[in-house]
């Protein structure tokens, strides 16, 4: 299915309507061949001359879908101009027609065969394909009228009767301009499509770009003064140290606090470019709870529809149960369950912690989370019994109609 | 051997692997036996010396980094504990380390005092994973990118041209847009430069 459908899923939007319009533009030559050669079918004659003729167009309709090809690549900014073929096109084009109404005129080969669909056509393909070798409507609209005026000269060199000399001009200005107007109106569509593009392409590398600056003036926010700090402390510990003096270790100490420090703060940086996602934070804890060989599973609520600052409390107890899920090796399973109705439970089951039953989440990390879920008027219950932990985090939920403030006041919920 | 606690550093910079080696000697409980810059060198040592816990740095040059070192000591050497020492926590490589058994995940501003009880707790048959690192990598979520994906999608993150990114990465033009039109695709991204945006945002690359 994959491979079936992939040469078109691969293609960028622009790509696909570009393969849509070089489509189009074959889809011409064939209907030139069609209609040219149509057109000759009637009428009795000798096979030369009908051969030779539908020769003619059939290599003029061949020509111009080759000419259509490299004009849009041309005109894509791809290739060369394609100069050589377009003046085979247009001498083609003018000699056939030429050809096609001497015979005609000047002799009784052609006895009932009507060229003149031939004649106005290879004046109107052959203009449809140059166009791709022209940019600028002002160029195309003086193509039209000089073709038109060109079939004209054409016809009274010929000594055709002012009727038919005025008929076939004023076909070749209709027909041609028709052409010129729908292979025009295609590649001015392509190519405002390609750069409509590569507009949203710059704008994308603008923003990549910006967020690089902002990232960067974040981080040396963080960073230039604290490594300004530890050069200049360092430096006073050599000094001190070279002086056999004791208050080099006080200084060393410092430095040592400072970049554990920048080590923190940086991560807080990086940190502070992702939002707070409980769900992406479950589908996280079960990813690296897996990798570690631990059975993890998730129940209930996955939180999406929380309030973020509920989200992102509850997001932290996760992430620290979690760590200390992996802390242990001894766990085998690990049950995460969230349910939502006046409060948010979330409950984290696991079965792997050693004696004594305190060292499950540090003290200080258990009183941080503690402190966390308090400001939400939520609580945090920890027991380990039976070699297996259990915390149980609650928070209330506000309720829509009650302001949040109110909603802080109703009772913990374990 | 005399009870001691055989230790391989691995670190490809020096002044950093001098440094802990130097402050590890002063535990008693610990020997260092042997150093490597290098992952390929880091397996030879380990083999030569057998050591108990492998410190192992993340990044490291000659083509194995310090997980592909420690997935090759776990089928070579089982006896032999591993760890490993990183300065940044992208989180695909905690998982990466979990998975290739890797028993200490810990930071390169760990202090050596700290290192030390880490690596007697490893050995122990304990395991330590920092709790900073592990909450970006649990906060990352599950990164739906393949380790190539995400490979190319960084090479791409700051904007170069696809020629650009393949001359990095050492593929083909054709291939690196494959992966980055698939690592596209999964994060519903409308292009590469979205998907990067995305992507980090999630700490995925």
């Amino acid at each position: 299915m994959v491979s079936l459908t992939g040469w078109w899923h691969r293609r960028s939007d622009p790509a696909r309507i570009e393969l849509y319009t070089r489509s189009s533009f074959y889809f011409f030559a064939l209907s030139e061949m069609a209609v040219l050669g149509g057109s000759l079918a009637s009428g009795v004659t000798s096979a030369g001359p009908r051969l030779g003729l539908l020769g003619l167009a059939a290599v003029h309709a061949a020509l111009c879908a080759v000419l259509q090809a490299r004009g849009l690549d041309w005109l894509l900014g791809r290739r060369e101009r394609p100069v050589r073929l377009l003046a085979a096109v247009a001498t083609l084009s003018v000699g056939g027609a030429a050809a096609a109404l001497a015979l005609r005129s000047g002799s009784s080969l052609l006895h009932g065969v009507d060229v003149s669909v031939l004649v106005v056509g290879l004046f109107a393909y052959g203009l449809g394909a140059m166009v791709l070798g022209i940019r600028g409507t002002r160029p195309m609209l003086y193509g039209v009228l000089g073709a038109a005026v060109g079939m004209g000269a054409v016809c009274a060199l010929l000594g055709l009767p002012g009727p038919t000399v005025a008929g076939f001009a004023a076909a070749v200005l209709v027909a041609s301009g028709v052409m010129v107007l729908t292979s025009g109106c295609s590649v001015w569509l392509l190519s405002v499509v390609w750069e409509l593009d590569a507009a949203r392409e710059l704008q994308s590398q603008l923003a990549v770009a910006e967020e690089r600056l902002r990232f960067g003036r974040d981080l040396h926010d963080v960073m230039g003064r604290n490594l300004a700090v530890i050069a200049l402390k360092s430096e006073l510990a050599v000094q001190l140290a070279r002086r056999g003096r004791p208050e080099a270790v006080e200084q060393m100490i410092e430095v040592q606090r400072i970049a554990r420090e920048s080590q923190h703060e940086v991560r807080e940086v990086v940190r502070g470019y992702r939002r707070a996602d409980l769900a992406v934070e479950l589908a996280g804890a079960l990813s690296v709870l897996h990798a570690a060989g631990i059975d993890g599973t998730a129940e209930g609520d996955d939180g999406s529809a929380l309030p973020p600052e509920i989200q992102a409390a509850l997001g932290w107890v996760v992430r620290e149960a979690t760590t200390n899920v992996l802390r242990h090796s001894e766990a085998r399973s690990c049950v995460i369950r969230l349910s939502t109705g006046p409060s948010a439970v979330l409950s984290i089951d696991n079965d792997g912690v050693p004696e004594p039953a305190g060292s499950g989440i540090s003290g200080s990390g258990l009183n941080g989370l503690r402190e966390r879920l308090a400001t939400l008027g939520g609580t945090l219950d920890a027991e380990s019994r039976a070699g297996a932990f259990h915390l149980t985090a609650g928070v209330p939920l506000p309720r829509p109609e009650v302001p949040a403030t109110v909603a802080q006041q109703s009772g913990p919920v374990v | 051997m005399s009870g001691r606690i055989r230790v391989l550093l691995a670190d490809d910079e020096h002044l950093i692997r001098g440094a802990v080696a130097a402050l590890l000697s002063y535990e008693d409980d610990l020997l260092v036996v042997a150093e490597a810059a290098s992952g390929p060198e880091a397996l030879a040592m380990a083999r030569a010396h057998r050591p108990d816990v492998a410190v192992l740095d993340l990044q490291m040059p000659g083509g194995m980094d310090g997980v592909a070192v420690a997935a090759a000591l776990r089928s070579e050497l089982p006896v032999c504990r591993t760890m490993i020492v990183t300065s940044h926590g992208r989180p695909g490589h905690l998982k990466r380390a979990l998975v290739a058994g890797v028993r200490g995940f810990v930071p390169k501003t760990v202090s050596a005092q700290r290192l030390a009880e880490i690596i007697r707790s490893v050995h122990a048959g304990g395991r330590y994973v920092d709790p900073e690192l592990a909450a970006d990598a649990i906060s990352a979520g599950d990164s739906p990118l393949t380790a190539r994906e995400a490979e190319v999608l960084e090479l791409a993150a700051d904007g170069a041209p696809i020629a650009e990114v393949a001359r990095r990465a050492s593929l083909s033009p054709g291939t690196v847009r494959n992966y980055l039109s698939s690592a596209t695709a999964k994060l519903s991204a409308d292009n590469r430069h979205t998907a990067v945006r995305i992507a980090r945002e999630r700490g995925w690359v």
